[in-house]
């Protein structure tokens, strides 16, 4: 093997030209002898060569696939990058057809020359045609050579009388945009005395069997042809006509029609102003890292007026809170049902009317408008061109606006809520910082408010065409928006009730460890009543004698316990224990952070078991833990500082346990789980309000005429303090908060109205 | 990269930029093509092919240019186009085909046909040799990669497991060649 191995090296090294002279020399004189290396040198040498060869094809194809793929993105973005940038790529058409002008309209006249053939005529130089058989019964584009585009939909060619010819037919396009081929062609530059700056010059022409077809009167075909610059208003297509000598003169100049060039949906905000920014700015959210369409659809689709704030589930005080949202009539005219626009921006709407960056425009003014009534008059009439869409919603936005006017005359006070202006939308941009909803911002005056209907006059008076083949989508829209809307509207049903019933196991999880704490303490309260005598009342009682019989109560003087760095820790919680009855109690919690023994603490400590308390203080900052033990000075007053030193678990666990009862009422540890298990709720509850606020600034977005209050972020942390003296009076009171139609609320106590309590419970759910 | 620094680049053996360089002829190019009986598809054939001629030769040291690459590139396209339409009979030929006097590119036009015939045995030995082989080999004697790199690029042991792979990679080859070969003479 190893001989081998050295054999086929040494071929290597002599192809490589890696030899010393010597070696080499050697080597050659081998080779003239040798037939069987040199028959292997020269098939190694081959190989090399060919392996070398593959690498290289692989690289041409590898070539190739990038310059396919770069000339699709620039293709894509001549067609996006419509408007603005200096990337100004525009169609600019100038078409040469050759038939004459008075043919093309009326098909009387069609009838009149059906004997008359367009022929495209010239010179050797002149540019040759490209022929594409179609079916004339379908709706066909065809892409040329030079990426010009015919569009020709179903029935756009017809036979002279106007009936529409059997599949199939001869379409013919020739083109030249080269200055020099247009010279060579004597197809260049303009009649005498003027001159033409030409742009493209082409040739279109149909047939059937050799009879001349004609344009349709109604569904002409289209023609795009693709032109590297800015757009120039001059320019005019001329249509041009051969003398009996065969010299062309170009007449009947008049403008390009120019549709609307549709875009992806995705290249598109059809979101209501602002919102995307919104989510932007929120960003990361949930996961998600940018502002894809899939998210934003996500957060814009599933918004619905008065939305329900979520129930943030109290233990603030001593109120446990549902908020629940009552749906009105009224709220249709809070603004557009996203699920109209989910409907609107499908894929089979994609080259329509309303995937144009015109269309957006009027969109912004539509979710103004907070009728749906405006959308559906664009989407009703897709047919028909922009601008007499755009009258329409004038008319119908002017006749509201009057009728308004007269109502707001008879009313005592301008509108309220409903009102229709384009601050509200800008008014209502998401700031976390501030706490208090802009409730403030009185909703405008109607006789300041800037008109809706005049920017839709501003629209109609651009004169705006459509997009090319809009009849198609125009019958798609008919008949499947209503059905796919409805069907959009069921599915996000769904959805909202599965994540609102997901909300609710959540709060209920939480309130169970809040319900199994207050049983705990209450055990913990009770076992040291019965131990220690604990009197409700201080006067008359005696039986702290069958406790200890020479005990005398005892009332230390009121200290403070302050935690040094008190800010540095997420939460703090200090207790004190008798060590030699493994019993402990936990200290209340002043406004301040400071902690204090309670009146019903110190009123059980026998004074001669005051120097067996141990004072121990606990500080977590995330999962670390800090800890503090001393005796509890029984005699000091004033203030005592507590530092906290960082411990492990198991240390911590261990010196714990040292003070803790076998019971697990009174075991610190068990206290502690229930007191990081709230610091979490704590948590999760503060990022709720948070979602919960951004929500509300979106929808505010969403249904700009129904305006709500922002939610306030409620950052303080509730621990429950269940374990003081008047424990036995205190009670979670359960509550419901209703948001009335009208945007009013109402607070029902379950105690106070049960019946009512009941009723909106069993409606949210 | 001007035409200089494209064969320079070629003759170290870095494809990818040159490559990049030239595709930007490739519009003209096609534009011939199509206006001269061809289709769009048959253009990206054609130029695959004066690739491929211009790079080998290239790599024969002795080439020397004469006319600008793309002028070069556009010939070979022109001709080649020319001789297919003349083969197939599709077109009027004196009506379609530029009138262009013959160059030196004409040369060249033969060279890919002739080494087509050159590489035939070798072109289905590697066709047949599979894929880790064939890998193996472009790796050593085509990018130059030592067998170190090449061993920890493709997960073998150690270098002398490559080493005998490669060995018997040459020797399956040469087996394979011996088989064509006899085939043909029969």
């Amino acid at each position: 093997m190893r001989e081998e191995l050295a054999y086929i090296e040494r071929i290597d090294q002599y192809l490589d030209n890696a030899m010393s002279q010597d070696e080499r020399q050697a080597f050659e004189q081998e080779l003239s002898t040798n037939t069987e290396l040199s028959n292997d040198v020269e098939f190694y040498k081959n190989l090399r060569e060919g392996i070398s060869r593959q690498a290289i094809k692989l690289d041409i194809k590898k070539a190739q696939y990038r310059f396919i793929k770069k000339a699709k993105t620039r293709a894509r973005w001549r067609r996006y990058l419509l408007g603005g940038g200096s990337l100004l790529i525009m169609m600019i058409a100038v078409f040469v057809i050759a038939i004459p002008e008075d043919e093309m309209e009326g098909s009387l006249i069609y009838q009149l020359f059906g004997n008359h053939k367009v022929e495209k005529g010239g010179n050797a130089y002149t540019p040759s045609s490209e022929f594409f058989n179609i079916d004339p019964g379908a709706d066909t584009t065809i892409t040329t050579a030079n990426g010009s585009k015919i569009h020709l939909p179903k029935g756009s060619l017809v036979l002279p009388g106007g009936r529409t010819p059997e599949n199939p037919i001869e379409i013919e396009f020739a083109e030249t945009v080269r200055p020099d081929d247009m010279l060579l062609a004597d197809l260049a530059t303009g009649n005498p005395g003027e001159a033409l700056e030409s742009k493209s010059i082409h040739f279109f022409n149909a047939k059937k069997d050799g009879r001349q077809l004609y344009p349709s009167e109604d569904i002409p075909p289209y023609i795009e042809i693709p032109i590297d610059e800015a757009i120039d208003p001059d320019v005019k297509l001329y249509s041009g006509q051969r003398d009996k000598g065969g010299n062309m003169s170009w007449n009947r100049p008049r403008l390009p029609d120019n549709f609307l060039t549709p875009i992806a949906f995705k290249y598109l905000d059809y979101y209501p102003p602002g919102f995307k920014d919104s989510v932007k700015a929120k960003l990361p959210y949930k996961g998600h890292q940018v502002a894809s369409r899939a998210f934003v659809d996500s957060l814009y689709f599933t918004r619905r007026p008065l939305f329900p704030h979520v129930f943030i589930s109290g233990i603030n005080g001593t109120r446990k809170t549902t908020m629940i949202n009552v749906d009105g009539p009224q709220s249709a005219h809070c603004g557009i049902n996203p699920r109209s626009i989910q409907a609107m921006t499908q894929a089979k709407f994609e080259r329509s009317l309303f995937a144009t960056r015109e269309f957006m425009e009027r969109l912004d003014t539509i979710y103004a408008t907070c009728d749906e009534e405006v959308l559906n008059i664009y989407l009703n009439n897709s047919d028909k061109q922009l601008w007499e869409i755009d009258e329409m919603a004038y008319n119908y936005q002017l006749k509201k606006e009057n009728e308004s006017k007269t109502d707001d005359l008879e009313a005592e006070e301008p509108v309220g809520t409903s009102n229709n202006s384009f601050q509200v939308i800008f008014a209502s941009v998401n700031q976390d910082s501030t706490e208090t909803a802009p409730e403030g911002e009185a909703p405008l005056d109607a006789y300041t408010a800037p008109k809706l209907s005049n920017a839709f006059k501003k629209f109609a008076a651009q004169k705006l065409t459509n997009v090319p083949n809009s009849h198609i989508y125009s019958t798609l829209m008919e008949r499947d928006f209503a059905k796919d809307q409805k069907g959009f509207e069921r599915e996000f049903e769904k959805v909202e009730k599965a994540y609102q019933k997901e909300l609710r196991k959540q709060h209920k999880a939480s309130d169970k460890v809040l319900n199994d704490y207050k049983k705990m303490v209450e055990k913990r309260v009770k076992t040291r009543m019965k131990s220690y005598g604990y009197k409700v009342k201080s006067m008359g009682w005696k039986n702290l004698a069958k406790l200890v019989e020479t005990a005398t109560p005892y009332t230390p003087p009121a200290l403070r316990v302050s935690i040094q760095d008190f800010s540095k820790y997420d939460h703090v919680h200090t207790y004190f224990a008798l060590t030699e009855l493994k019993v402990i109690g936990k200290l209340n919690r002043l406004n301040d952070g400071s902690f204090q023994m309670n009146e019903h603490h110190v009123i059980n400590l026998p004074r001669q078991n005051a120097e067996f308390i141990q004072l121990i203080t606990i500080g977590f900052i995330g999962d670390e833990i800090y800890l503090n033990e001393q005796p509890y000075p029984t005699e000091a007053s004033g203030t005592l500082e507590v530092p906290l030193e960082k411990m492990s678990e198991e240390a911590a666990r261990a010196l714990l346990n040292k003070f803790s009862g076998k019971e697990k009422s009174q075991n610190v540890l068990t206290d502690l789980d229930f007191q990081r298990q709230f610091y979490k709720d704590h948590l999760s509850r503060l990022k709720l309000q948070q979602d919960d606020r951004f929500l509300t600034s979106l929808n505010n977005m969403a249904f700009p005429c129904c305006q709500q209050a922002l939610p306030s972020l409620n950052k303080d942390i509730h621990f429950p303090e269940f374990d003081m003296t008047s424990w036995t009076e205190m009670r979670v009171e359960e509550g419901i908060e209703v948001v009335h139609p009208d945007g009013s609320r109402e607070y029902i106590l379950k105690s106070k109205d049960p019946e009512r309590f009941e009723f909106y419970l069993n409606k949210d759910n | 990269m001007d035409d200089q620094r494209i064969i320079e680049e070629i003759l170290e053996g870095n494809n990818e930029g040159p490559l990049d360089t030239l595709y930007t002829y490739f519009p003209s190019i096609q534009h011939m093509v199509v206006t001269h009986g061809g289709d769009k598809e048959e253009a990206y054939d054609l130029f695959q092919d004066a690739l491929m001629i211009f790079i080998e030769k290239v790599r024969t040291e002795t080439f020397e240019l004469t006319s600008s690459i793309k002028t070069y590139l556009y010939s070979i396209c022109k001709y080649r186009l020319y001789d297919k339409n003349r083969k197939h009979k599709r077109l009027n030929y004196t009506e379609n085909v530029p009138d262009v006097a013959h160059d030196d590119t004409s040369d060249d036009l033969n060279l890919l046909a002739e080494i087509e015939k050159k590489f035939e045995v070798v072109d289905q030995v590697l066709a047949n040799l599979g894929e880790k082989c064939v890998e193996i080999l472009k790796r050593f004697y085509h990018y130059r990669e030592s067998m170190d790199h090449i061993a920890t690029s493709l997960g073998y042991a150690n270098v002398n497991t490559v080493k005998t792979q490669k060995y018997k990679c040459l020797e399956r080859a040469k087996k394979m060649a011996l088989g064509i070969i006899g085939v043909q003479r029969s």
